[in-house]
């Protein structure tokens, strides 16, 4: 025997002997599989009725139409209450494990959907264009076989600005679909260098090819759940991404959307009924998870462009807007409100001022969940959620 | 005499378009080519290459309209009073003929002597965007399609009046319910974002006020006409882009249309179309003020900006978007199309993110690399693949008449490789595996470009 594997062999008895052995194997495990789950609540969610400030007169004088009564809320504490619309995440909620955070947005904020939605993935000031988005730092975490993708992005194909051009991102709807059609791809053979387009055409291909390998060799012939994913686009989505967690594979992201969140008319009803397909959609992906002891590998996060103007319009719904909410929840997490949620009483310009930076929520994630070092934002606080 | 004519053949021979810069221009300005297309550009200069693609699309000849269109989309009852099955029923066959209509429109797309036009109507549709999905009336759906088509070529300053009271469009954005007591803002932004100057042009201000000017601009729907609704405009003085006065909607698009930027943000745009998504500064410059000098007719840009040196320069390539690479593939090889064809036509485009009629959102279709993910590689080479697998029987290939790699090359793709194999060569010649070397050659991602 070496030396050196003596020395590993006699650490690991010893570790053996004092008992962590597992615990640090599955310590390793988890930093290893971590994923953060990212639902992109598409169309600019409302704030105000989801996390509902029920004590708050101006809430019931710019909202005559839209304020919720009493009977549509759960309440959370003295002054916030949860549409009724969310039980599962009503009871995470009282479990404390559900995160809150408050009052989310930037400085200037741009009531574009487009353009908020770019200032919103990159952490960009509101008057700064960039190349890169808020997860551009998982560059660092290499691809192997059984990561064959930083990021996969299911059901939606509007690219996200929360990576950039040097992460390998996988676009997928169907799993199973994807891994048969693309088994006939072949590399390509030959190629233009002059043409950027062409280049970056057989660039995708060939980590399509890749992707091939790996899913292939990992995903499960014979997935079954016991819940219903069949009832929307975003469950059916989420199933997805358990069909992927299930795998040995280890992917960093996978993001999932939900979208026609832009509620300029008809809002109660249709938010109601968008976050109810949110609720369902979550209850039974967080019931497949931790039935598969994977509930422990996963950080899930909703995040929007905008909230919604406070003052309702014309048509029974709301404008765009601009401080915002996240949802956050995952086994880990220490639920709460985190953020101060934002003052009715002191509007610009009719909308609601942030009190949170986007780049506080970021920081936490990157460092608490990813253990990433990052230099754009470790001078913003740590949420204590995680 | 004789030596004058000669002199005269051969300079004419001289200008007139290579293969290469014919297959160029048909590209990018009209869904791809036959062969027969390829024939009728050879004796044309570029000059008259351009003009006569101009004429051609100022023709407004269009193939017959799906029947009973007006009928099933405008009810004379009140929707709301409709039993449940009632309004199943006409949900039904307004879904058909939304499907018609957009098979309809891909058949012009198909002829060569709409070509052109086409591509501008599906530039102005993916501009001044409206969705079916949203709008929910094949017959509002049309009226705009028809309004973009008619002025594909015409006056910009008019299309942008035009599609302001445009029926879809009061729907599609909500300015049907933009009243005075509460204005809703979605058209009065996306005007101004996304249709004349742009992002970073304007104040949150001059959104609210455009709102205002806006209020009261309603839809007849039982008529189907453009109404305002007095009671409902807001008549008090608004302060808009430094002026001040008592606007209403048009007196908005006026004042938007004394902004250079509004020139320049629509020429950068079909730049981005036609040429490349670099955008040469300084061309769009000289563009700019010669548009705003012939009172933005778009005929007179566009030859501007077809002639241009960087049209014909640029060596950069734009990916086809899914509906121009179906038709090129469907024109490529020349094939008859049939009830099946249809058919997987709207389902690969429904897959691929770009039914006519009905783009994803108020911003469009983003185009170039936005097209590409690996979800849409792999649905592009399934067409690809089923296509040529039903239509490329023995009696095809011969008419396309291509016996060697090399002309291969030269007829499909839209720049010259000059790829050396060996087996490939041998396989045109026995004309053996010939529709797997085609499924193979056509899945080069060259065959994505323009």
């Amino acid at each position: 025997m070496k030396r050196r594997n003596f020395i590993k062999t006699s650490v690991l008895t010893a570790l053996y002997l004092i008992g962590p052995l597992n615990l640090s194997a599955k310590e390793n495990k988890k930093n290893k599989d971590k994923t953060l789950i990212l639902i992109e609540l598409n169309g600019g969610v409302d704030y105000l009725n989801t996390i509902i400030p029920h004590k708050e007169k101006n809430y019931y004088s710019l909202r005559p139409n839209l304020a919720l009564n009493s009977d549509e809320y759960n309440i959370l504490d003295k002054n916030l209450a949860l549409n009724s619309s969310l039980p599962f995440l009503y009871k995470t909620y009282k479990n404390k494990n559900l995160a809150i955070i408050n009052g989310l947005g930037y400085k200037k904020p741009n009531l574009s959907h487009f353009r908020a939605i770019q200032i919103v993935e990159t952490a960009s000031e509101s008057d700064e264009y960039l190349s890169k988005g808020w997860l551009s730092y998982l560059e660092n975490i290499g691809l192997s076989k059984q990561r064959p993708a930083q990021a996969i992005v299911i059901g939606k194909r509007k690219k996200p600005y929360l990576f950039s051009s040097n992460i390998d991102i996988l676009q997928i709807k169907n799993v199973k679909d994807f891994i048969k059609k693309s088994s006939y791809l072949k590399n390509e053979t030959y190629s233009l260098n002059n043409s950027s387009e062409l280049n970056f055409l057989s660039k995708q291909k060939e980590s399509i090819i890749r992707a091939n390998k790996s899913l292939s060799l990992y995903i499960k012939e014979d997935f079954k759940s016991s819940k219903d994913f069949e009832f929307c686009s975003l469950s059916k989505s989420f199933k997805e991404a358990l069909i992927l967690l299930d795998s040995k594979l280890s992917i960093p992201v996978i993001k999932v959307s939900q979208k026609s969140y832009d509620t300029h008319s008809n809002q109660k009803e249709r938010l109601y009924s968008l976050l109810k397909d949110l609720d369902k959609s979550l209850e039974s992906f967080v019931y497949e998870l931790k039935k598969r002891d994977l509930y422990e590998n996963v950080l899930i996060m909703t995040y929007s462009e905008f909230g919604r103007r406070v003052k309702e319009n014309g048509s029974s719904g709301t404008d765009h807007g601009t401080a915002t909410f996240s949802f956050i929840l995952g086994a880990g997490v220490k639920g709460g409100m985190y953020g101060e949620y934002p003052s009715l009483n002191n509007l610009e310009k009719n909308n609601l001022i942030y009190t949170l930076e986007y780049k506080t929520l970021y920081n936490t994630i990157l460092s608490k969940w990813f253990l990433l070092k990052t230099n754009k934002f470790n001078t913003y606080d740590i949420l204590n959620f995680i | 005499m004789k030596i004058l004519l000669l002199l005269f053949l051969f300079f004419n021979l001289l200008n007139a378009l290579s293969i290469n810069e014919t297959k160029h221009l048909l590209n990018k300005t009209s869904f791809s080519y036959s062969q027969n297309d390829l024939k009728i550009y050879s004796k044309f200069s570029k000059e008259e290459a351009i003009e006569y693609l101009i004429n051609q699309a100022k023709n407004l000849n269009i193939l017959d309209l799906p029947k009973n269109i007006k009928k099933v989309s405008i009810i004379d009852k009140k929707y709301k009073n409709l039993s449940r099955s009632e309004k199943k029923e006409i949900r039904k066959s307004q879904k058909i003929k939304i499907k018609e209509l957009q098979i309809w429109w891909m058949k012009m797309m198909l002829n060569p002597s709409f070509s052109f036009r086409e591509k501008m109507t599906l530039f102005w549709h993916n501009h001044f965007v409206s969705s079916y999905d949203v709008v929910k009336n094949p017959f509002f759906m049309l009226k705009q399609n028809e309004l973009y088509r008619i002025n594909s070529l015409g006056n910009y300053k008019n299309l942008v009046h035009k599609s302001s009271k445009d029926l879809a469009m009061l729907i599609f954005l909500d300015n049907n319910s933009n009243k005075k007591s509460s204005p809703n803002e979605n058209y009065a932004r996306e005007l101004l974002e996304l249709f004349t100057l742009g992002e970073g042009n304007y104040s949150e201000k001059d959104v609210k006020e455009a709102a205002r000017a806006f209020t009261g601009w309603r839809v007849n729907k039982r008529k189907a006409l453009f109404k305002k609704a007095k009671k409902h405009h807001d008549y008090e003085t608004k302060i808009f882009l430094n002026e001040k006065g008592n606007f209403d909607g048009e007196d908005i698009i006026n004042i938007i249309f004394k902004q250079k930027q509004t020139s320049i943000f629509i020429i950068s745009k079909l730049y981005k179309e036609f040429i490349s998504e670099d955008l040469n500064m300084s061309l769009i410059a000289t563009l700019t003020d010669d548009f705003i000098k012939s009172n933005y007719d778009i005929s007179f840009l566009m030859r501007n900006l077809l002639l241009s040196k960087d049209f014909w320069d640029n060596k950069t390539n734009l990916i086809k978007s899914p509906i121009e690479f179906m038709i090129s593939l469907y024109k490529n090889i020349n094939i008859d199309l049939r009830e099946k064809d249809y058919k997987y036509f709207l389902k690969t485009s429904k897959v691929l993110n770009m039914q006519l009629f009905n783009p994803p959102g108020v911003k469009g279709w983003r185009g170039n690399k936005y097209w590409i993910d690996s979800t849409s590689i792999l649905l592009r080479q399934e067409f690809l693949n089923r296509t040529i697998r039903r239509h490329l029987n023995k009696k095809k290939i011969n008419e396309l008449n291509i016996s060697s790699l090399l002309e291969f090359e030269e007829y499909f793709y839209p720049k010259f490789l000059n790829i050396k194999n060996e087996k490939i060569n041998k396989s045109f010649k026995k004309h053996k595996h010939l529709k797997k070397t085609y499924m193979y050659l056509l899945n080069n991602s060259i065959y994505q470009l323009k």
